[in-house]
């Protein structure tokens, strides 16, 4: 039996040394016929975009590693010298955008032709042929495609790479520097600022990544986020405190905006930073490309050793609530206000049941509008004071916001709608809002005092928006709104949202419902909205005029 | 066992036993490559070479190879052959090789090439065993290339990549397509089957005692054998 295994494994280990050879054999007598095959495939490829060539080889590029623009991957050089293909890896709106470029030793470009992308809109098959027979010069000179920035900019960074690259090959000297980097070395040299500074030692803002600093000023590198995040901004800032230069070096917004915008800044203090108008349709990119700068000047003035305070709002706010109110252990929210509280702006409560902070109205001081922080604990003893008028206000606003009560009257409310609903006269519009507000008021509260608290939806975006890169997420903007019996917004509260990332859910942020704080009917229209939220603001404001029609309902007088 | 005259063995796989419409092996190549005519006859015409020498060496050592050890062997003997033709049509007709892609190598597992292997090389001598191989083989090709023409000509209105411009109006792209290639197929199978007026090829039947696995069979060993009939 062993001996039967063993000749079996003999004959198998033997058919397959005969098999190997015959391979071999063949291999011997086919591998360099295939080999110049695939040479022909390859030079056909590179024919594509330098026609005039043969023959081509790959360089071997390590000795000029580090002196090539970063984006070349391989370059193939003609054998008969008419010219270079170069292989070029960038970034547009997808990363991996992979061109082959055909440049002349003159610097003449022969052909491109984008190998591999997934670019959205697909400019990257076509672009290419733009190129054709320019020089340097003429390919400065085309024209990127609006709406797909991102791809063609990219491309012809890539072109303008591919010549710089032929030049650097014949042994030019070459300046790789992009427009933006050259614009930094020369405010670095304008301001002398040659010197790295330790930022560990400094309470900075937190878009800060380096400083330079020199005699006649700074040069402030900021990364924050506009539309994407990733906006890289230099900003040099004088020794008098006014902004000499501010150049975006990197970013992903979508519009571009953020190259050119830089400018408006330029011998611009804080106060006129603040000025400089927000571009429509890039908002987001120019709020954060404004904020960038407002760091920039803060981060000088600490560089220079002046004491700033570099806290955001929000921090401050917080600083203040536990200040006020210690035992509060720096966690308290803000309550939703069902009654008018006379002196008071805000109340918050401490999470742990510490107690309240109030905060007084704003009042003009000297030249600063400031309002108190006034902490009570949860025996109402006041722990720390302010005026004593604004103390007292503090006092009675917090007695009656524990005093107050509510009665839920939403089922009156809708016998209410059904009632004027079944008037088959109705006026169209009036037909609509009723309907509106039968069909997305989901509870409705009377206070003691006469004051009405809605929870009302609204159709933004969600609802009524989406294409295929916002897609609509179906769900409505659920609103608290609590309004006076003679049509005062008292507060209002975004309680949930889904819409559009960074443009619509603006509206969750209490900087935007606290717009609508003290508002009657008349005034909503006239409330600023979200910038390129339009279906956001208008669901949100319909709901809330909504609101205004069921109270005067509520009230005994229909609309 | 009734024994096949040389003309025979070589004539059968044509039609009488076509591997493609009569015995229904190989079907995937035979979808996937006759798109084109091009296409389906280079890839009959390498499973051909395949089967020819494969069926040579195989019946050269049928007397050596070891009933236990005789399908690993098969089949290193057959992928060799492949990988040989594999890079003979990579190294000269490189044109073939991109349009046959994965196919070629997938020839090593085509059931015609291990069926004939296993049915006939295996207990026959050499030249009919070649014979045997070559008619399978262009019986392989011809089917191939029947169901290339229809689906190309009448699919795409070219032949072999040509454009027949008077036909470019009436093409019926759904040809071109798996059900329309599954469709075709159907078709010559049925035609096939008139034309050999449905006869299957004759049965035999053999006791257990021919059987290579009689050794390790339970129904040999108790002698409940039946006559097996084999198509």
């Amino acid at each position: 039996m062993m001996v039967k295994n063993i000749k079996s494994v003999g004959v198998l280990v033997a058919i397959c040394a005969v098999v190997a050879l015959l391979l071999a054999l063949t291999n011997q007598i086919t591998a360099p016929i295939i080999k110049d095959n695939e040479a022909r495939k390859a030079a056909a490829a590179l024919k594509e975009v330098l026609p005039d060539g043969a023959l081509f080889e790959e360089m071997d590029l390590k000795d000029y590693k580090g002196k090539l623009p970063g984006t070349v991957t391989k370059v193939y050089e003609e054998t008969a010298g008419e010219g270079y293909v170069i292989e070029l890896t960038t970034k547009g709106f997808n990363p991996d955008m992979v061109i082959m470029c055909g440049v002349t030793p003159a610097g003449i470009v022969k052909g491109a032709k984008c190998t591999k992308a997934g670019e959205t809109l697909g400019y990257e098959k076509t672009y290419g042929a733009n190129f054709k027979d320019k020089d340097a010069a003429g390919v400065e000179a085309v024209d990127t495609v609006g709406g797909a920035t991102m791809t063609t900019a990219a491309y012809k960074q890539a072109i303008k790479d591919a010549i710089n690259t032929v030049l650097i090959l014949g042994g030019a000297e070459v300046d790789l520097r992009s427009e933006e980097e050259k614009a930094v070395d020369k405010m670095k040299e304008d301001l002398g600022a040659t010197e790295e500074a330790d930022l560990s030692q400094y309470a900075l803002p937190e878009s800060v990544t380096k400083a330079f600093v020199g005699d006649k000023g700074y040069v402030i590198y900021l990364t924050v986020s506009g539309y994407q995040p990733g906006m890289e901004i230099v900003c040099g800032v004088g020794t008098d405190n006014k902004i000499v230069g501010a150049v975006c070096l990197k970013s992903n917004e979508t519009n571009g905006k953020e190259k050119e915008y830089g400018n408006s800044f330029v011998g611009k203090d804080a106060a006129g930073v603040d000025a400089v108008d927000t571009i429509a349709g890039s908002t987001m990119t120019t709020t954060g490309y404004k904020g960038a700068m407002k760091d920039a000047l803060n981060t000088a003035l600490v560089l220079g050793g002046e004491d700033v305070d570099i806290r955001t709002p929000e921090q401050i706010l917080q600083d203040n609530l536990s200040a006020a109110l210690p035992a509060g252990e720096g966690k308290f929210s803000k309550l939703f206000l069902t009654e008018v509280l006379k002196g008071v702006d805000a109340v918050y409560a401490a999470d742990n049941g510490a107690g309240f902070v109030a905060v007084s109205v704003a009042e003009e001081i000297g030249e600063e509008f400031t309002g108190e922080f006034i902490g009570i604990d949860a025996n109402m003893n006041i722990v720390t004071a302010g005026s004593t008028m604004n103390t007292e206000a503090a006092l009675t606003a917090v007695q009656t916001i524990k005093a107050s009560s509510a009665t839920d009257i939403t089922a009156d409310l809708a016998a209410k709608m059904d009632a004027l609903l079944a008037d088959t006269a109705l006026d169209r519009n009036l037909l609509l809002t009723y309907r509106g507000i039968k069909g997305n008021v989901t509870s409705v509260n009377k206070t003691a005092t006469g004051n009405y608290v809605f929870e009302i939806k609204g159709a933004g975006y969600g609802i009524n928006g989406g294409d295929q890169y916002h897609p609509a997420s179906g769900e409505y903007i659920v609103i608290r709104v609590s309004i006076t019996a003679d049509g005062k917004i008292i507060d209002c509260l975004t309680v949930s949202q889904k819409e559009s990332e960074n443009i619509g859910d603006v509206c969750a942020k209490e900087e935007f419902s606290s717009r609508f704080d003290g508002k009657t009917e008349a005034d909503i229209a006239g409330v600023d909205g979200i910038a390129g939220a339009t279906l956001t603001t208008k669901g949100y404001k319909d709901a809330l005029l909504r609101c205004f029609v069921a109270v005067q309902i509520l009230e005994g007088g229909a609309e | 066992m009734r024994k096949d005259s040389n003309l025979q063995v070589l004539t059968k796989g044509i039609l009488k036993e076509n591997p493609v419409l009569v015995l229904i092996l190989g079907t995937c190549p035979t979808l996937a490559t006759t798109q084109t005519v091009d296409g389906a006859v280079g890839m009959g015409l390498a499973a051909l070479a395949v089967l020819v020498c494969s069926n040579i060496f195989i019946s050269l050592l049928r007397n050596i190879i070891p009933d236990t050890m005789r399908i690993p062997c098969y089949i290193v003997i057959i992928a060799g052959f492949v990988t040989i033709v594999k890079m003979f049509v990579q190294a000269y007709i490189p044109t073939l090789f991109e349009s046959l892609g994965v196919y070629l190598d997938l020839i090593t597992v085509n059931c015609i090439i291990l069926g004939r292997a296993e049915m006939f090389a295996g207990k026959n001598p050499v030249v009919k065993s070649a014979l045997d191989g070559i008619g399978m083989g262009v019986g392989f090709t011809i089917a191939l290339a029947a169901m290339a023409i229809i689906r190309e000509v009448f699919g795409n209105a070219t032949f072999a990549g040509t454009p027949i411009t008077f036909l470019e109006p009436y093409k019926i792209s759904f040809l071109t397509k798996a059900p329309g290639g599954l469709l075709v197929y159907g078709l010559l199978i049925a035609l096939v089957c008139v034309i050999t007026k449905g006869k299957a090829p004759l049965k035999k039947s053999f006791s257990c005692a021919g059987c290579p696995n009689a050794a390790s069979c339970h129904t040999a060993c108790t002698g409940n054998e039946k006559g097996v009939e084999q198509a």
